[in-house]
């Protein structure tokens, strides 16, 4: 079974070193690795080639981590993997918990596992606005496809090959948001779960999620959503 | 029809007119969009030439006035304009991201290649 775990990055030259580290010591899966940079302009790119680590970079940004994931989409189909995990580059996801993303997949439970850091409640849990802000959104999504989400925010995921393939060779639609990814997969038949995992509060850079976006996250979101369900891709 | 609409559209068609001039000789437009242009700013001159044909068609489609028929008229055709530019603009985007996935991998074939060949000039053996 091969299995690749994405770090995405950008601008996170304070803990990209951190997260890779984390992987190569504390992983609990046997994965390639490999980092893909969105375009960072500070010395992140430095950092990679000093670990001597495996990594892409976008020549522009592409505005969102969405972007990332259509690149790792499209890597991880053309080198033949069979799990795609992914973790964002500020040292929020434990490689230690990949593990857990990943058995549902090998168990062929389902095609998309999420790691939430709201099931069981424990280690680091967001700010309270954060918190609501994610768990409405959840509510709505669970409510529109059905199916439990308790953290769709969540970064943590991993792939199984149908997912892959689909994102890869049948989903040729640029990914806006979070919202649009989950329906995406929900209207292509691909399965998801959110298994409980342990995350850690960010120590440096900052978030993507400022005042500004935390305004235009809802509104983006709601837009994505009506669009989607709109579309009802298959 | 007043002069005063006869003036405003015959400017507005010589503007538009020169402007897709322009854009077609300098800015590298489509011809399709020069076509597009070029149509436009000819239904502008068409109004003034040809007013009792606009009356007639605003009668028959119980419009009250021409120029509430051309004004109708040109908002329909910025709707499906924009609508065509919302889709152009969203195959656009999909394809940029597509290029910029499919170049970052073959950036880091490149890399790994050169890093190869770099490794076996190094040691020949």
């Amino acid at each position: 079974m091969k299995i690749l775990t994405v770090i995405s990055n950008y601008n996170e030259s304070e803990s990209i070193a951190k997260t890779v580290l984390d992987v190569i010591e504390n992983g609990s899966i046997e994965a390639d690795l490999l980092v893909i940079d969105n375009c960072s302009t500070d010395s992140s790119i430095e950092q990679l080639k000093r670990l001597k680590v495996d990594y892409l970079k976008h020549p522009v940004n592409t505005g969102g981590s969405a972007g990332v994931i259509k690149t790792a989409f499209a890597y991880a189909h053309y080198h033949g993997y069979d799990i795609y995990c992914h973790m964002d580059g500020d040292n929020q996801h434990m490689a230690s918990e990949l593990d857990k993303i990943v058995q549902p997949i090998l168990d062929n439970e389902v095609d998309v596992v999420t790691g939430s850091r709201f099931i069981t409640k424990e280690g680091f849990q967001s700010s309270f606005t954060r918190r609501m802000g994610i768990r409405s959104f959840s509510k709505m999504m669970s409510w529109v496809t059905k199916r439990p989400y308790t953290d769709i925010t969540s970064g943590f995921r991993a792939y199984n090959r149908k997912a892959i393939e689909f994102f890869a060779l049948r989903f040729k639609q640029e990914i806006d948001t979070i919202v649009q990814l989950e329906l995406v997969m929900h209207y292509a038949g691909l399965k998801g779960k959110d298994v409980p995992v342990l995350m850690r509060p960010r120590e440096t850079g900052k978030s993507e999620i400022n005042f500004t976006n935390a305004l235009k996250f809802p509104f983006y979101n709601i837009i994505s959503l009506i669009g989607t369900v709109i579309q009802n891709i298959r | 029809m007043g002069l005063a609409v006869k003036i405003l559209a015959t400017l507005y068609g010589l503007l538009l007119f020169a402007m897709f001039i322009v854009m077609a000789r300098k800015r590298g437009i489509k011809p399709f969009y020069t076509t597009l242009w070029l149509i436009v700013s000819l239904f502008m001159f068409s109004f003034i030439l040809f007013e009792s044909f606009y009356q007639w068609l605003s009668q028959l489609l119980r419009i009250e006035s021409a120029t509430l028929f051309v004004i109708v008229g040109l908002i329909s055709f910025l709707f499906v304009y924009v609508l065509y530019l919302s889709i152009k603009i969203s195959e656009l985007s999909n394809k940029v991201q597509e290029l910029i996935s499919y170049t970052a991998i073959l950036e880091k074939e490149i890399r790994n290649k050169e890093k190869t060949q770099l490794v076996n000039h190094e040691d020949p053996c």
